[in-house]
């Protein structure tokens, strides 16, 4: 393709508080897989996003069901294994940094 | 005349009336102008919500192009026939385009 371009983000909403982060993940995965280049910068409560001190919680209601847990593997990922994934897609070319 | 994208993310009943506002105005100093709902935004594509329907005949007045996000849409049970007819379902990829390619200046709200 033509000379890359790049995509600037800067994020400020934090983990789960609204449906922001997901947006971007969305945004930032769909420019990637387009070629562009993308550079996020979180700010305020959007540097915990990366935190990795983050854990996997288990669905809040299903709680017998075995596949709803994380010893399964089921359970909900977190922001920062949403980012370490996107991260992995843009190691290279497109590339994606991803600043706190 | 430049082309603008407006993002708008909050819902009709919570200020998301922005960008069709500014959207208007653009559109009265001849610009070129697309409002891309998204998250709760969507439900202004939703026939059955007064409030988002009084939006959509202003924007359709005023010549305002509207595309709303499939996820949002489907995340809120909004769907078939219960998407207003002027509001066409969109996507990611059409807005990394739309970004990147499509527009002279963006505006998220």
């Amino acid at each position: 393709m033509a000379e890359r371009k790049t995509l600037h983000i800067t994020l400020t909403a934090g983990p789960y508080g609204n449906e922001t982060p997901v947006t971007v993940f969305r945004l930032v995965d769909a420019a990637l897989s387009k070629g562009h280049h993308v550079n996020v910068l979180g700010y305020e409560d959007g540097v915990l996003l990366t935190a990795k001190a983050q854990k996997q919680h288990d669905d809040p209601i299903w709680k017998d069901k075995v596949e709803h847990h994380t010893d399964a593997g089921k359970a909900h990922s977190t922001t920062a294994e949403f980012v370490e994934r996107l991260l992995e897609k843009g190691k290279g070319e497109p590339h994606l940094n991803w600043y706190v | 005349m430049a082309k603008y994208l407006l993002i708008e993310t909050r819902g009709p009943l919570d200020g998301g009336d922005y960008s069709f506002e500014l959207g208007r105005q653009l559109r009265e100093q001849q610009h070129d102008v697309t409002i891309y709902l998204l998250q709760d935004a969507a439900f202004a594509a939703r026939t059955s919500m007064p409030a988002g329907q009084r939006l959509l005949v202003d924007a359709k007045k005023h010549g305002l192009s509207l595309l709303a996000d499939g996820v949002a849409l489907r995340e809120r049970g909004i769907g078939g026939g219960h998407i207003a007819n002027d509001v066409r379902v969109s996507d990611m990829n059409e807005l990394v385009d739309l970004l990147m390619e499509r527009s002279d200046k963006v505006i998220w709200h």
